[in-house]
């Protein structure tokens, strides 16, 4: 857990052919940056707009082999949806209108996006009874402690969702796959393999077709989704990818 | 537990705020259909201007993301067999 949340992720930015201006002699260079693996993309736009300058008016967006990246995902996700096995991540940088399959990403919407899911994964997990009793600050210092990489600061706030209580005790998770996801209630005895079964009931994919993939590296179907909770991403979901096996 | 994917599910419509009550809110959607989907239904029959926004709500504490099924959605948060939505033109639960 501790050094997921130290891991940079160099990227590797050039401009999409579609969106080169001849008149900007920046866009044939390379911008190199790096992004933390619990981080999102939209952190980068204004770094990348200045190197390649452009005003704060244009519209960005990033495409990885010409598919769009869904970028209100964290990094360390995309890189298991994207398969990317690179240590670099190569990836183009689009100055047109941002497409309609994602959202055009402020750092605000960002973050009122990231207070969400945390929100979506609390009422899975208590129905809302413990995010309730946050305050705005509470909001604040755990998106805080994201941007800063702190997961000791996560952790002090966190903490407050995710101490277990007895009872039922559902843990949210997701799993994603190619420009959608599945998800289906699990209980705390579920393994991976039970949990993608039902998050796959009445869909016309078969279990067997895939690989379930955590940070790079690929799940035994018999762990079990109570060991694997502290692998959760920063907003408390369990988030999994699948792999054509 | 889920239908088949070809099955519709029923979505319920509700005004929160001083957002426009449709004079129909009750609509049967496609399981695979995004909820990107009804956002920009609901954009076009409240008449939203385009530097508005629309909110939507699941059980009036979280938004879910544009990209998350229809029908996925329907079975981790439907009650009586209705996916209830609340819409607002501000931010009404956070």
């Amino acid at each position: 857990m501790d050094i997921t949340w130290a891991t940079n992720l160099p990227l590797k930015i050039t401009v999409a052919r579609e969106s080169k201006d001849q008149n900007q002699p920046f866009d044939e260079k390379i911008f190199y940056t790096s992004s933390k693996l619990l981080s999102f993309l939209p952190a980068a736009v204004n770094e990348v707009r200045q190197f390649f300058k452009r005003d704060k008016e244009t519209p960005v967006w990033f495409s990885y082999h010409g598919s769009v990246i869904r970028w209100h995902l964290p990094v360390g996700l995309l890189l298991d949806l994207y398969n990317v096995c690179t240590d670099v991540w190569p990836i183009e940088v689009n100055f047109s209108q941002v497409p309609p399959e994602i959202e055009d990403l402020s750092m605000s919407l960002l973050e009122s996006s990231f207070c969400m899911s945390l929100k979506e994964a609390d009422q899975i997990r208590s129905r809302s009874e413990r995010i309730n009793l946050f305050q705005k600050q509470d909001f604040k210092r755990i998106w805080n402690a994201i941007m800063n990489s702190s997961l000791e600061e996560w952790r002090s706030v966190a903490n407050q969702l995710l101490q277990s209580k007895a009872g039922d005790f559902k843990i949210p998770v997701k799993f994603h796959y190619d420009n959608t996801y599945f998800q289906n209630p699990t209980e705390i005895e579920d393994t991976v393999q039970s949990a993608l079964e039902k998050a796959l009931t009445g869909q016309q994919f078969s279990p067997e077709n895939f690989k379930v993939i955590l940070l790079g590296t690929e799940l035994a179907p018999d762990m079990c989704l109570r060991d694997l909770s502290d692998f959760s991403y920063p907003d408390t979901f369990l988030h999994l990818v699948l792999q054509r096996a | 537990m889920s239908e088949s994917t070809q099955e519709k599910v029923e979505i319920l419509l509700r005004a929160v705020g001083d957002a426009p009550v449709l004079k129909k809110n009750k609509f049967k959607l496609n399981r695979t259909q995004k909820i990107a989907f009804v956002s920009d239904f609901l954009r076009k029959a409240t008449k939203c201007e385009d530097e508005e926004r629309i909110f939507l709500y699941i059980h009036q504490a979280f938004s879910p993301t544009m990209d998350s099924p229809i029908g996925t959605l329907f079975d981790n948060h439907a009650s009586d067999n209705k996916l209830v939505v609340h819409y607002s033109k501000t931010p009404a639960w956070g």
